[in-house]
This record gives C-alpha cells, structure tokens and sequence, in this order.
C-alpha cells in the first residue's frame, strides 16, 4: 500500500481503489475471502522465496522413482513380527514362506529352511501392509536359495553351530531344544537320525561358508538361481492369504 | 577373561572428561587464542536416507538424512573446525542401494559435507567395481589401513592413511577394515589382501604422531566394538594394545553408547572409543579443546539421538 504514493502506476493504483471501495461496499463475507486469499497468496509466495530444502530435493526423484517400483502392496500382515534371538517371529514367518515356496520349487521335499540371522536386516515388520519395499529391507542381500543333502551328522554340527552363535530363524519343520549339555533335534515331527539324509533349505551366503560354516562348502547342493527375496516376494503376491498358524509361531529353538 | 577385563576397564573409564596424552600443540611461544575441534561421526547408515515409517516400530519417526542435515548445519554455524566422519557400511538395507546402487548415499554424504569415510564389509556388496562407481559421485576420500588393494581397481582410490588440516589443527586418519573372509563372498572382494588391524594401526599411528607431526590421531575402525567371542578383534581391544591412537570411532556392531568409552592404552594414556548405533539413529559428538603449551581437553562428549 505504501509504494501507491511513490509509484504512479496507474493500474495498480485503480486496483487498489477496487479493493478499497470494496471493503466499504462489500460484504462482511467478501472480507473474509479477500483475506484468506491474501493469506494463501503470502504463503505461496512465501514458500516460493525460501530455497527448497535441498537434502529433499536431493532425494526426491529417487524416492519417486523407488516408490514406483518398492511401493505395490503384496501382503497385508496382521500380527507384530519381530527379529529377536535365538529366533522370533519376522525369522518364523520368513522361514515358513520360503520352506512353503521351497517344497513348490523342488522335485524332492524339502526338510527344513534354516536362515542366518544376520540375513534378516529389519528389527520388526508392523501389523499392515507389507509392500515389495518392506522384503527388501528385510532381506536386501542378494542371497539365492540352495537345497542342499546333509547327513544327520552334518546337521547336528549345523545345529550346533547355529546355537553357538545364539540361535537361527528355522521353518516349522524343525525344533531344537538345548538344555544344558543335552540336544535334542526333531524334523518333521521325528527325532534326528544320524545316519538319514536330509535334503535343507538354506541361503548360498551360508551354503559356501558365511558365517564361519565352511563345513558346508563342499556339501552337495542344488542352485535354482533365484534370489531368496525374489522368492518370497512372488510366494506373497500367489499366496496373499499365507498365514503362519498361531501354535506354529511359538518358540522352534530353546537354548536353555 | 579378555572379555572381563575390558568391562571392568569400561566401567572404570566411564564419566569424567580427559586430557588428551600428546600436547603436540605447543609449538610457538605467542600466545593465541584457544582452538575448539567438533568431531562428528556416524557408522552403518545402511541406506536409511528416510526416517524409520511410522508403523509402530522400535525406531518410527527416527533418523532420515534431512535431521541429520539440519543437526550439522546448526553445529557448523557455531562452530569454525567441524569433522565429519563415517566409520563403513554406507550400504545395504534399503531398496534406495538396491535400485541405484549408493549414488544417492554418497551425493548425499556429499552434500553434508563429510570429511572422510571408511570401508565396511557391506561396501563390497556390489564388489570392488561397485564401489568404485559409486564413491565417483563422493567428493570426500576414503581411508583403509588394513587392506591391501594393490592388485584390485581400488589402489590409489582409497587411502592407507589421510591427513586433514583445521586451522592450524594436523589431523591424521587410519583406518581399519574387519577380516573379510566368511563374512564378504571372494567373488566381492578378489585381490584384496586383509592384514592384522592391531600391528597396522600400530605401524600406521606412529608414523602420523612421529613423522607428520600429527596434533591428533583417530582412528576409523570397522572392526566392531566388541564381539562374544574373544578371539575377535575389536576396538576395546584395539584401544588397551595401541600406542598412539587418541581416538577410536567404530561400527559395524551397531552399538549404541549413552557415552563414549575411555580406555588407557599401552603408554596409559586415555583413548576414547564411541559408535553410533546405525542407520543414522545417532549423531556422535567429540569436542576437544586445544590450548598452546597445554595438553588437547576433551570437552564434550555427546551421542545424539536423532
């Protein structure tokens, strides 16, 4: 208002005539609008002035471009999954997609899936929605599915070393039960024979010597080349209603 | 046993601010005015460029890049001599790596001004050439002391050891790598040749205290804090058998210090060992304060939950 005095430019001074006849003439209702478009106009203004926080600006066309392929809704999860030791929830519903997915994608049944823990990389999956992104963050390596023959003997060092390193996520197929010096291993509802072989899921990270198991390097194996994630993510997307069973998520491995 | 003795040391060095063991900034007899040195530090970002979601999870809302910005940025407009340093693990855990493969993590870094950065074993998820595209888009080095990259595409790329100059402060970086094999696939790291921590750190430190004259050296360590096993080596270990580290900002074991640790080393001067969590959680703060003809004074030590 002050620059009408020392600008002499014509319209904005006829604008401004408008304007103030228009709050003599106008309605209380008109004032109202006139302000909050003022308002709106300062704000706009405003936020065009200041320079864009440039971290966002930064992130945002990744971000966009992530959301596009990460954001699709596979699964809607109903119940809290959390990663805890020796093996929780997020490992156990993990472990049961992949031994379900597994027992499809082989000609010989599967016997159990095992999963190093440091393989799942997200503390808890919220009840909700699960998108493609989510599998990711719980399992971004590009670790690949191996079937792999193992006698009794090899899965019981297996087992032992798992323990020792304080307890792997396994599928429903498998319980262990440390309490003190005794071990005991049932598969499938059996107890473990040392002479059987056994045919196990595992990803190829430990399959060729992660985490200090280089015994299994030279097991025989099969390699699908699929990704692990891969697998769940399609396991999900075919079997939208995949629930684990209550009595199925208590405890699979006790160290005591 | 081992294990013992480093809590008890722990515990016993916990509290109370120390006095750096050189007082290599007495050169000059004029008298000026006093020098404060912010060091900031962060360890295993693993790719978390956005906050946690708010799904109800442990860390919902927490970390994200722009609060760190916004943190670093109110810290440098109060002070002259900032640090910002990276202890490894950039990558991994976020579709962001996935998909673009750590451009996006280091044109950030970038962009927050970090100073210098170490390698985790998670940096060699996309192997050596991985890496080496992507540290093309960082405009700050990266140092590792312990791995011999001579025969890979990383010889001359990252660095044995780095010297950065904060006014008159010499500062001299090591760094040190964690052992490779079992836990990084050969097919990821071919031709790189790990070497024992402690005795490089040793050979490494020396050489910045004696022949660069260094006012301060710390360490950038992926070795991992401490570790169950005990034949592990890890920074509290690395602390109490070193001679001229002051000192050590770790990672790779995500721990979360309500306080940096203070340990005596081999000469019974005081190191300082901290680590930030992961995932950008945590903003790690060392002030020290340095005075002509008196010895560096620790004057701050702060984690910062983000």
């Amino acid at each position: 208002m002050q620059t009408i005095t020392t600008n002499p430019n014509s319209h904005k001074y006829w604008f401004v005539l408008l304007v103030v006849t228009s709050l003599f003439f106008g309605s209380c209702n008109h004032q109202y609008v006139m302000a909050d478009q003022k308002a709106q106009y300062y704000k706009e203004a405003l936020s065009n002035e200041q320079p864009k926080d440039e971290i966002e600006t930064l992130i945002s066309p990744f971000r966009k471009q992530m959301d596009s392929t990460m954001g699709t809704v596979i699964y809607k999860n109903d119940i809290l999954l959390e990663k805890k030791r020796p093996e929780a929830t997020l490992g156990r519903w993990f472990c049961d997609i992949i031994y379900a997915a597994a027992n499809e994608m082989s000609e010989e049944p599967i016997d159990f899936v095992i999963q190093n823990h440091g393989g799942i990389r997200i503390p808890s999956i919220s009840p909700g929605d699960v998108t493609i992104g989510k599998i990711y963050e719980l399992m971004p390596f590009d670790n690949q599915l191996v079937f792999m023959k193992l006698t009794g003997v090899e899965v019981e060092e297996l087992i032992r070393h798992t323990i020792s390193l304080g307890g792997w996520p396994v599928s429903q197929s498998l319980n262990i039960n440390k309490h003190g010096n005794s071990l005991k291993i049932k598969i499938k509802g059996e107890e473990l024979s040392q002479t059987k072989i056994y045919y196990i899921g595992l990803p190829d990270y430990v399959a060729n010597g992660g985490d200090r198991t280089a015994f299994l390097v030279d097991k025989p194996r099969v390699v699908p080349k699929k990704l692990l994630r891969s697998i769940a993510i399609d396991y999900l997307m075919m079997h939208p209603d995949f629930k684990v069973k209550e009595e199925d998520l208590k405890g699979r491995v006790i160290i005591q | 046993m081992q294990r013992k003795k480093f809590i008890k040391n722990v515990a016993l060095g916990v509290g109370g601010f120390c006095a750096m063991p050189h007082s290599l900034f007495s050169m000059g007899t004029e008298k000026k005015e006093p020098i404060k040195l912010v060091i900031l530090h962060t360890n295993d970002q693993h790719s978390r460029i956005d906050p946690f979601p708010m799904d109800g999870g442990k860390f919902q809302g927490n970390g994200g890049v722009a609060k760190r910005a916004s943190l670093i940025d109110d810290i440098r407009a109060e002070n002259e001599h900032v640090l910002l340093l990276d202890c490894g693990d950039i990558f991994q855990g976020t579709p962001y790596f996935n998909l673009f493969n750590g451009e996006l993590e280091m044109k950030l870094m970038s962009k927050l001004g970090y100073d210098l950065g170490t390698m985790g074993n998670h940096d060699f998820d996309i192997g050596i050439e991985g890496f080496e595209n992507a540290i093309n888009y960082a405009n700050f080095p990266f140092v590792v002391s312990n791995y011999d990259f001579s025969k890979t595409p990383l010889r001359n790329k990252v660095k044995p050891f780095h010297i950065i100059k904060k006014g008159p402060i010499k500062i001299g970086f090591l760094g040190l790598g964690i052992r490779l094999e079992g836990l990084v696939p050969d097919s990821l790291c071919e031709g790189v040749v790990y070497q024992d921590p402690i005795a490089k750190a040793r050979e490494v430190s020396k050489y910045l205290k004696e022949q660069e004259n260094c006012d301060l050296v710390i360490c950038l360590s992926h070795l991992g804090y401490l570790f169950r096993n005990p034949k592990l080596v890890c920074d509290l270990q690395l602390a109490v058998e070193s001679h001229d580290i002051d000192i050590i900002l770790g990672g790779h074991t995500h721990t979360f210090l309500d306080q940096p640790t203070i340990l005596k080393n081999q000469q019974q001067n005081q190191v300082i060992v901290n680590q930030a969590g992961w995932a950008g959680l945590v903003l790690g703060r060392i002030d020290i304060n340095f005075e002509y003809g008196k010895r560096p004074s620790v004057t701050k030590l702060e984690n910062k939950n983000l």
